[in-house]
């Protein structure tokens, strides 16, 4: 996803390397984390297959710096990254392993752990809305909108610990 | 019972007969709210929380337990003792609103000023300052059913806070509301609370719980856990989000 976040942000603006690196964490935050080390190998790529292209820009008198901007190829690129859909079914949840491992092994209690997990989800929640209300409706838009993909996620999550508690009864 | 409390429940249980069988709602729950609290009692349907909010309001009586609110035991008291208690020191906002249809807006609010024996003139004076506190002055010369679900339910709460209730109990305010005026009205308890306005909630809603101070779940009948929403805000959770726009770190630059 890495290649896809980077096309995507030099589509908005051309960057140099370091830039890229901080408009990532700033702008897609924990979506897409990635370090310094990976943005420089991950650009050395793109510019190798043809997709971005360097361009020579002087910072001061003395020195100058590298700034990338998308190639023609980049940007097709990137237009069928955006007219591809996000294909997401995620099995790799620790919390079904937990539940799945304490039922089996019996050595934990299901409903215990069922309890524990639904305080620390409300929590969330509660947390989640509240750090809601330090961003603008307008300026930090898709941000509060991420929160709140997280909040209906974290919902799930509380109707899905019902269904062990429940469906664990009828067993 | 401590200096600020305003409300208590002490093991309380509530029994229904349902088709011939005994159903305990509520079973020997003990619980007490702090004046300025904002609560919300949060389970599945059928958990008993509603029945619980009625306890704690006069409207239901336990079985057995003591209720005590406002610094009086109500539990064992008459029907028309218990009327006038409700009336000086119990708010309620319910899910379907409850307003009158043929009473317009102030019409609708200054009924329980009237009712506690308040002269006309003063009961409609203080009608109209609250509705305009509450952002809803404009609306006072409407029918209820000229309104949308959430301004019915910005009058409903008005209603129940005219006569300046000790306690604001809400049985799932935002139930019967889309998701916008849901929040807007959450909004509004949130004013209340900072206000100082002692609220109890009931909802079966996670999120509108998570707005309260302190979140009581309760399941089959008992009261479960304790949750306090607010004591971590942001927390270890903010660092995964981008900062805001306005903090300087923004985006672009």
């Amino acid at each position: 996803m890495i290649k896809e976040a980077l096309l995507g942000l030099l589509a908005v603006q051309p960057l140099h390397g370091y830039d890229l690196k901080v408009s990532l964490d700033r702008t897609l935050g924990q979506t897409s984390k990635f370090n310094v080390g990976q943005v420089y190998t991950a650009l050395g790529k793109l510019e190798k297959d043809g997709l971005v292209e360097p361009e020579f820009v002087s910072r001061d008198e003395r020195s100058e710096m590298k700034v990338f901007h998308l190639t023609a190829a980049g940007r097709a690129e990137l237009n069928h990254w955006f007219q591809t859909p996000v294909e997401k079914v995620d099995l790799r949840d620790e919390l079904f392993m937990k539940l799945t491992l304490a039922r089996r092994a019996g050595l934990a209690d299901v409903a215990g752990l069922v309890r524990t997990q639904r305080l620390a989800t409300l929590q969330s929640i509660g947390d989640l809305t509240r750090l809601k209300e330090s961003y603008d409706p307008v300026q930090d838009l898709e941000v509060i909108l991420l929160i709140e993909g997280a909040i209906l996620h974290l919902e799930a999550d509380l109707q899905w610990l019902d269904l062990w508690v429940s469906r664990s009864r009828q067993g | 019972m401590s200096e600020s409390t305003i409300l208590r429940a002490h093991e309380v249980s509530r029994t229904y007969r349902e088709a011939g069988n005994r159903h305990a709602a509520v079973s020997q729950v003990s619980v007490s709210v702090s004046a300025g609290e904002f609560v919300a009692l949060v389970g599945p349907s059928g958990c008993g929380k509603s029945t619980l909010l009625n306890i704690l309001g006069g409207i239901d009586r336990p079985d057995s337990g003591e209720v005590w609110a406002a610094g009086t035991r109500i539990d064992h008291l008459s029907e028309t003792a218990l009327a006038l208690f409700r009336r000086k020191h119990v708010g309620i906002v319910f899910q379907f609103f409850n307003l009158i249809h043929n009473l317009d807006v102030l019409g609708n609010v200054e009924l329980p000023a009237h009712l506690g024996g308040e002269s006309g003139r003063e009961a409609r004076r203080r009608s109209l300052e609250l509705l305009e506190s509450l952002d809803i002055g404009e609306l006072a010369g409407k029918m209820p059913s000229q309104l949308s679900g959430g301004q019915r339910q910005r009058v409903a709460i008005a209603r129940a806070l005219i006569n300046r209730p000790s306690v604001l109990l809400a049985d799932e305010p935002t139930g019967a509301l889309d998701q916008e005026a849901g929040a807007g009205v959450i909004r509004l308890f949130r004013r209340l609370h900072a206000q100082g306005q002692t609220i109890v909630l009931v909802t079966h809603d996670p999120k509108v719980a998570a707005q309260a101070e302190r979140v009581l779940l309760m399941q089959d009948g008992t009261l479960v856990d304790e949750v306090h929403p607010g004591a971590r805000p942001g927390g270890r959770l903010a660092e995964q989000f981008p900062p805001p726009l306005a903090s300087g770190a923004g985006a672009w630059k």
